[in-house]
């Protein structure tokens, strides 16, 4: 033992005195000399604030209440919200884009799943990522290689600029900001394993890496997760919008960022059996890379349905450009079957399950409204809508009304939303225009959806 | 003959400076941490527990201080944050090389300087360790060697990004 240890373990030792009253079994008066004087403060400081209230109120009764026009008090929705974690599935290789293309990795994410209503989901993905302009701030993701091999479940949290000037005004705010994520992040009980910070002339990151396994996931308490989650919420807004403010762009897009937070209510982890580490290459390659018109009829499902729930979610993707969407999972439910089929996912563990688009089932939808950089591809492809953002000119369409009635063209199956209604979403991307098509497949709990959309008669 | 009074002396006087060292660690404070020394071997002497050896015995009175210490933090009023100054009350002349690593490891985040402390000071096992912070192994070596670095940064009198 080093002499400084045997130094510093001799500055340790139990007061004699302590040690003395506890052999006695006495108890030393409590010597809280900062205690009492914080509690005489507060006692002060609670009467003070009393007759302040007090007097507030008055003002308020006697001034500012009678000016007031009636109005209901608007109740905050009761909303029970379970976080689904996936663990990383054993994806085949082709899913994987080649690995010298850091974008490309299949990311199985953190979402965020309401099941408010039999069937409906509001799925949130927290992530951010902008790389053209180089504004990435957080990105939730599960690799083994952040997390290690334990991991099941991986935050990266980074704030990325690759362009454009670094001491740009908001940059020592948004420091600050990620900070605080980073704080909200470790007291819902994350372990951070990893940083790493790079700063240049025309590169400047931060980046932290937080890491659950399966355990320690579903012993994080709701509560401090939500809480957790409203500051990273809070926190990507601010940064956002200081990063937007730095590139003299800032806009509507915000309101994007506005969407209600639910809560936590519990923790669970998702069948693994349900993954699709069995996907056959050619059916992902024949019906998930082509559009949905060019498709074989006897493949698709046509129903007609009718809207009985959704949810908008934000979700900022690249595709190469600052470019956030927004997109909604709807959930629809089969009012009648113009055209059946009997391609539906059959991955692993669901082989032998029933043909998901029956009379009386329900089945969920994304619309999505973002940007795609190649609308000839994007549109009417995976993502049954698909149009450019709306601070490029052209309006955000209205999303399918609810209780409308639609006829659905899709090839799916909601595996997972027939458990209890657990959806996850997962998004493979490739950055770049070109690749939409590809980078668009959706990746819905181990099922493919495709979905194509009109108004019903 | 061995008395239940010298069960109880020898049991304080063997763990006494562990259950201190860790209780004043993780609070900051010694009033805290005197606070909390007299709850755990309160709550030791109440109640009769079989131990396996005293390993078990060692690791029950650490899991017991920092449950404790967690109690004790978490009231409102004592959980309002001392300047650092006070949280590490030295004089000049302490301020020597071991005042200046004592200095330096009261103001490590919690969750670097109990593993520090259990690891280096009280040279608990890592098996020991892992048992009574309910860590897995990977996650303990990080904050060690997170504690070890934060503390190389604090002696240099370097601030640190947490």
């Amino acid at each position: 033992m080093s002499k400084t240890i045997r130094d510093l373990k001799k500055r340790m030792k139990a007061p004699r005195n302590l040690v003395e009253a506890v052999k006695k079994g006495e108890r030393l008066e409590p010597a809280r000399k900062v205690d009492t004087r914080i509690v005489h403060i507060l006692r002060f400081g609670k009467v003070i604030a009393a007759y302040a209230c007090v007097v507030v109120l008055l003002i308020g009764a006697v001034f500012v209440l009678p000016g007031l026009p009636d109005s209901e008090t608007p109740q905050s929705p009761a909303t029970t919200t379970t976080i689904v974690v996936f663990p990383v599935p054993d994806v085949p290789d082709y899913v994987y884009p080649p690995k010298d293309d850091a974008q490309n990795y299949f990311r199985p994410e953190l979402i965020w799943v309401n099941d408010l209503n039999p069937g409906l989901v509001d799925t949130i993905i927290w992530a951010m990522q902008s790389e053209g302009e180089g504004y990435s701030v957080l990105y939730p993701y599960t690799i083994p290689e952040i997390g290690g091999e334990d991991a099941q479940f991986a935050i990266e949290l980074r704030f990325e600029r690759v362009s454009g000037d670094v001491e740009w005004p908001g940059y020592a705010e948004m420091i600050r900001e990620m900070q605080r994520v980073k704080w909200a992040l470790t007291d819902a009980g994350f372990e951070e394993i990893d940083k790493k910070n790079t700063e240049s002339n025309d590169l400047l990151y931060r980046k932290y890496y937080f890491a659950a396994d399966r355990a320690q996931m579903e012993s994080l308490n709701p509560q401090t997760l939500t809480e957790a989650f409203t500051h990273t919420k809070e926190g990507i807004r601010t940064v956002m919008k200081l990063a937007w403010q730095g590139s003299g762009n800032l806009d509507e897009r915000l309101n994007f960022y506005d969407t209600p937070l639910t809560t936590v209510d519990k923790i669970v982890t998702a069948d693994t059996s349900l993954l699709p580490e069995q996907i056959d290459a050619d059916e992902f390659q024949q019906y998930l890379i082509k559009p949905l018109s060019a498709m074989e009829d006897e493949k698709k499902a046509t129903v007609i349905a009718k809207k009985i729930g959704s949810n908008s979610c934000y979700h900022t993707y690249s595709f190469g450009c600052v470019a956030p969407s927004v997109y909604t999972i709807s959930t629809f439910e089969i009012l009648s079957v113009e055209q059946e089929t009997d391609f539906y996912y059959k991955g692993k563990g669901v082989q032998s399950r029933e043909n998901p688009y029956q009379v009386g089932n329900t089945i969920q939808v994304i619309e999505w409204y973002g940007f795609a950089p190649s609308q000839s591809n994007a549109e009417k492809f995976v993502l049954y809508r698909s149009y450019p953002y709306p601070v490029r000119g052209i309006e955000m369409p209205d999303p399918a009304e609810l209780g409308g009635i639609y006829r659905l063209s899709l090839i799916d199956g909601s595996a997972l939303a027939e458990q209890d209604n657990i959806v996850a979403a997962n998004c493979y991307d490739t950055a770049g225009g070109a690749e939409f098509s590809r980078s668009g497949v959706l990746y819905l709990a181990g099922v493919y959806l495709i979905a194509d959309l009109e108004k019903a008669e | 003959m061995s008395t239940l009074q010298d069960d109880r002396d020898r049991i304080v006087e063997l763990y006494a400076d562990t259950v201190w060292c860790v209780a004043l660690s993780r609070t900051g404070r010694e009033e805290a941490a005197q606070e909390v020394f007299q709850e755990v071997f309160l709550r030791y002497f109440e109640k009769e527990r079989s131990y396996e050896n005293d390993e078990h015995r060692k690791a029950w009175l650490i899991r017991t201080t920092l449950i404790c210490c967690r109690r004790y933090l978490s009231s409102y009023y004592r959980n309002i944050p001392l300047p650092l100054e006070e949280v590490a009350d030295l004089s000049d002349e302490e301020i020597d090389e071991t005042g200046a690593l004592y200095s330096a490891l009261l103001r490590l985040p919690a969750k670097y300087r109990i593993p520090i402390v259990l690891y280096y000071l009280e040279e608990l096992p890592t098996e020991q360790c892992l048992q009574v912070l309910e860590l897995k192994p990977a996650a303990f070596r990080k904050r060690l060697s997170r504690g070890r670095e934060l503390l190389k940064k604090l002696l240099k009198g370097e601030d640190y990004f947490v």
